[in-house]
């Protein structure tokens, strides 16, 4: 198991449907930045209530992909948000930030060939 | 395992694809975790068709138009976020079934939901094509079968509540679990006050044995008294019984059958009565002929006697004939069969006349209260009948106290509505004659009217069973209360027929005349004894006479007969041509000819409007002098009817 993404639990759940795998990396890669730019605003504006939406919704996406490390660091904003405590947030961000360009990056070459996962 | 199912589920085979259309609205804002589920649906079963739309307004929308099957439900919304999402939608989402979709950290919530109605959750990231397939499918079947059974038990709650039977769930040891508003009722309880009661208080241990017997069996039906109470009443229920229709609770269906029962014992108590009344009636009248026969021949032995030893002998003869007639008499009033001349009487008059006999009759040491209150009426009886209901009811009453006692004799007006069940509608006079004597039991009150019952050493037991016949020959009621070792009360209801008083008749007593004659008259009777000492007398006493064995000889021999024959004396139930037909014929052919007719009994097929009434009716067994008199009494009436 791949502790930042388990290529192949997310294979199986979607019934090796390459197709549909297709179809749900290019909405991730066009939704997962927009959520991710939505957890920003949040710490830049200081705004728990809104990190904590953003982050659950972002921590739902990644766990659908089954990137646990990601969705651990999302969760760890949306904690944030609900305690009304942004102190470290920025971090965490960075962190996310990162995992989330990795995340895409692992989900388009599992896209283009997906027979090597 | 990261997901919780609340159900195992079996895994779908290829049949259960092929199952029909599903909509599916799924109520979700990320649009990435939607494009999993539309997309893992698809893929699992092209039957499965979704809706997707972001916000709980837009759903419930939707589900306003209806059309959907299963609500797949995130509970954070643009909208609406946690429980409330859920609790709108529940609301209005009566027809569909909810799956409700949550993240790992709010399984807590998503439990909460499926308490409250949703049928499943399924956390994100966690579940496959075949899963999702499996949980809406799954959520929908639930959903249908929760609805079907919903209804049924709406159903069974509103027959188990509307039934007019008391219906009662009751554990092994007797305590009711649960109960309709009529079984409460027929223990005389609240339906609070029966629940956790043990039903076998109301009842004697032969509840509790036929209950274990029921048990045993499985199924069966009983009858048992119960006591209420709240007013103590005795009722006797009908339970039909099944039992363990859960493990260790048993359904028991309750009626209460006590009128139903008191109304079966009214009618068997009354056939009986009927059935012994017809068989007294019968052996009266046949016992009469052969009364007739030995007083007939007792009167000629004593007329043609020289030797005063003899006419003594006779006399005694006499004596035990007219004994035994009074009794024949008193059977014949039970089998209703006696003649009734009716009069309008005043019940009170006609104690008041009897009151020095009562009084000489119960002697000091009875007291004896007569109260009448207001103006009773008057009733439509015969007299001797009624006096002798009166004498015989107070010579029970004083009987029933040989100690001495009060005897209260209480006559008043009494309005019946008919719903008592004992005394029909309508305005009676009542006659109650109350003692303060030993009492019966009620196995001796039920069967007090029966002819020869008696709880008396030297009682005829016909006392009471002639009170009965005469009462109900009247149109009456008679009802007996009595509670032993207080006393007893019997009840005569008559109807009133009048508000005018009217005086008691006095009795015209035959003076000693002789009664000869020397018309023709002829004798029809089937009965050749009874026939030849009738004769016999008549002949003595100078007149012609040609006797008949039968109806169709005497018709014959009317027609032969040359003579004037000036009276006809006939029985009536006999072979061949009866009296009624012999009548018939020689008033047609000789309307001139007075008529006699003699009967051991007269009921009412004989007793018929316009075939005779009480002037030429004369009753089995008679003295051969009364015989004479009434004789007279038509031929001169005819005479002095042609003068």
């Amino acid at each position: 198991l791949n502790d930042e993404f388990d290529s192949t639990v997310l294979w199986n759940r979607i019934g090796h449907d390459r197709e549909l795998l297709g179809e749900l990396v290019s909405v991730f890669a066009s939704e997962g930045p927009l959520m991710l730019a939505q957890i920003e605003k949040a710490v830049e504006h200081c705004e728990p209530e809104l990190l904590q939406k953003a982050s659950h919704k972002l921590k739902g996406s990644l766990l659908q992909f089954s990137a646990s490390r990601a969705a651990r660091l999302a969760q760890q904003l949306e904690l944030m948000g609900k305690n009304g405590s942004i102190e470290g947030a920025t971090a965490v961000l960075n962190n996310l930030r990162g995992e989330l360009q990795s995340v895409l990056i692992y989900l388009r070459n599992m896209e283009a060939q997906p027979e090597r996962f | 395992v990261s997901f919780v199912l609340d159900r195992r589920l079996p895994i779908l085979d290829a049949d259960e694809r092929q199952l029909s259309l599903l909509k599916v609205l799924l109520v979700e804002d990320n649009t990435v975790d939607a494009g999993f589920v539309r997309g893992l649906l698809r893929s699992a079963d092209q039957n499965v068709q979704c809706e997707h739309i972001h916000s709980l307004a837009q759903a419930l929308k939707l589900l306003d138009a209806g059309g959907f099957q299963v609500v797949l439900l995130d509970l954070n919304l643009e909208d609406s976020s946690g429980y409330e999402t859920f609790a709108q939608l529940k609301a209005r989402a009566t027809d569909a079934a909810i799956l409700v979709l949550s993240g790992s950290d709010d399984e807590e919530l998503a439990i909460r939901t499926v308490r409250e109605g949703a049928q499943d959750y399924l956390v994100k990231g966690s579940f496959d094509g075949r899963l999702l397939l499996r949980s809406v499918r799954y959520a929908w079947e639930r959903k249908r079968a929760e609805d079907a059974l919903r209804k049924s038990e709406a159903t069974v709650r509103a027959v188990f509540e509307g039934s007019l039977d008391g219906i009662a769930i009751v554990a092994d040891d007797g305590i009711c679990l649960e109960s309709n508003s009529a079984a409460a009722a027929l223990f005389g309880l609240t339906k609070d006050e029966l629940h956790g009661t043990d039903i076998f208080s109301f009842s004697a241990d032969t509840f509790a044995r036929q209950w274990r017997k029921l048990r045993e069996c499985g199924s069966g039906r009983g009858q048992f008294w119960i006591r209420r109470p709240d007013d103590g009443a005795r009722r006797l229920l009908d339970c039909c019984f099944n039992a363990n229709i859960l493990p260790g609770s048993h359904l028991a269906v309750l009626r209460d059958i006590t009128e139903q029962h008191n109304l079966e014992e009214q009618l068997r108590q009354s056939q009986k009565m009927e059935a012994v009344g017809r068989l007294a009636g019968g052996v009266a009248h046949d016992f009469n002929n052969i009364l007739g026969v030995i007083s007939g021949y007792a009167e000629l032995l004593q007329l043609s006697a020289n030797q005063e030893t003899l006419r003594s002998k006779a006399e005694k003869i006499l004596t035990a004939t007219e004994k035994a007639s009074a009794l024949t008499r008193q059977l014949l009033a039970f089998g209703r069969r006696q003649v009734m001349k009716p009069t309008l009487l005043s019940v009170a008059s006609v104690v008041a006349e009897l009151s020095s006999m009562i009084t000489a009759l119960v002697g000091a040491e009875t007291q004896i209260v007569v109260e009448v209150s207001g103006d009773p009426g008057l009733v439509k009886v015969d007299q001797s009948q009624l006096e002798q209901v009166i004498l015989n009811l107070t010579t029970n009453a004083h009987e029933a106290m040989p100690q001495g006692g009060q005897m209260r004799v209480r006559i008043d007006r009494y309005v019946s509505s008919g719903n008592g069940g004992d005394v029909a509608r309508g305005e009676y006079v009542r006659l109650a004659i109350s003692d303060t004597g030993c009492g019966m039991s009620p196995e001796v009150a039920a069967r007090a009217f029966e002819p020869f019952f008696t709880t008396k050493k030297t009682g005829s037991g016909l006392g009471l069973s002639t009170v009965y016949g005469i009462v109900k020959q009247s149109g009456g009621h008679l009802i007996v209360q009595s509670t032993p070792g207080e006393g007893s009360t019997f009840t005569v209801y008559l109807p009133v027929v009048a508000t005018e008083a009217a005086q008691p008749a006095r009795r015209v007593l035959e003076d000693g005349r002789h009664f000869e004659g020397s018309e023709t008259i002829l004798l029809v009777d089937d009965e050749e004894q009874l026939r030849g000492v009738v004769a016999e007398y008549l002949e003595g006493c100078g007149y012609r006479v040609i006797q008949a064995a039968n109806g169709e000889e005497a018709i014959a021999l009317a027609k032969d007969c040359r003579s004037n024959i000036a009276l006809l004396i006939s029985d009536v139930v006999m072979p061949k041509a009866n009296g009624r037909a012999v009548v018939d014929h020689i008033r047609a052919a000789h309307p001139e000819t007075a008529v006699l007719v003699i009967s051991g009994y007269a009921n009412d097929t004989v007793l018929q409007r316009g075939f005779l009434d009480s002037s030429s009716f004369l009753q089995k067994p008679f003295t051969l002098q009364l015989l004479g008199s009434k004789i007279r009494e038509l031929l001169d009436g005819k005479a002095a009817g042609a003068r």
